[in-house]
């Protein structure tokens, strides 16, 4: 009960994403094509140096870092190395930085707040593979959802088995859920 | 039966029948949080 009372944010955050995710082509109709839309929010100069040799995650991070937004981001730069697109992964306004070396310019776009790419970044936010504590912080917090799940798959089953007047019923209820489970592994 | 009685039991039942979603959503989790193991490898069936 305690893990349940603490998990709650995480499980209402997982449950209503779910949703959302699951019914996608509702949301992109409802928002008119695309789940989520750019709004420019400045465009300005850069003249930043980079060192001989810099890579794409270098160069973000030294644009990101001059900006005042570091954090956890990915990055892509198109062939030629014609630009430079940053995306940084903010749950709450994310953004998309696209630096221009031929005309030295900084195009730094913000996504409008929407419920639906929100709590979807929510959900798909995750992971160890990155350098940020506060990112790793919420792997643990996920890692301790995860186990609360299967926690309470054990204490159910558990506290089930000791209620000797739901012991039929609840086999019957388990092996249909095991058996529709099944099918669909082996049919979709 | 009681509001309080028919509550628990909804809960129970319920919970029995999706057991095996519970399972595999927390168990395909850990997998999707750390990078355990390798990508599945292909193997050529047919090649005409």
């Amino acid at each position: 009960m305690y893990i349940a009372l603490v998990l709650t944010p995480w499980m209402l955050i997982y449950g209503i994403s779910t949703i959302l995710m699951n019914h996608r082509a509702f949301f992109k109709k409802h928002y008119g094509g695309d789940l989520v839309r750019w709004i420019k929010d400045k465009e300005q100069p850069y003249g930043g140096r980079f060192s001989a040799g810099a890579g794409a995650p270098m160069m973000a991070e030294q644009i990101l870092r001059d900006l005042h937004l570091e954090g956890n981001y990915y990055t892509n730069l198109s062939k030629a190395s014609r630009k430079l697109t940053i995306f940084r992964n903010d749950l709450v306004t994310p953004r998309r930085i696209t630096y221009t070396p031929a005309d030295g310019k900084l195009l730094i776009e913000k996504q409008e707040f929407r419920a639906q790419p929100f709590f979807e970044r929510l959900h798909r936010r995750r992971g160890y593979e990155n350098r940020y504590m506060l990112d790793t912080a919420w792997a643990v917090s996920v890692d301790l959802a995860i186990f609360g799940i299967l926690f309470w798959i054990a204490s159910g089953l558990w506290m089930w088995w000791e209620l000797k007047v739901t012991r039929r019923a609840g086999v019957a209820c388990a092996l249909a859920g095991l058996a529709i489970f099944t099918l669909f592994v082996f049919t979709i | 039966m009681t509001f309080d009685k028919f509550n628990r039991r909804i809960h129970l039942y319920s919970a029995l029948v999706l057991v095996p979603w519970f399972l595999i959503y927390g168990f395909s989790a850990i997998y999707f949080t750390r990078p355990i193991g390798h990508a599945p490898k292909w193997t050529v069936r047919i090649d005409r």
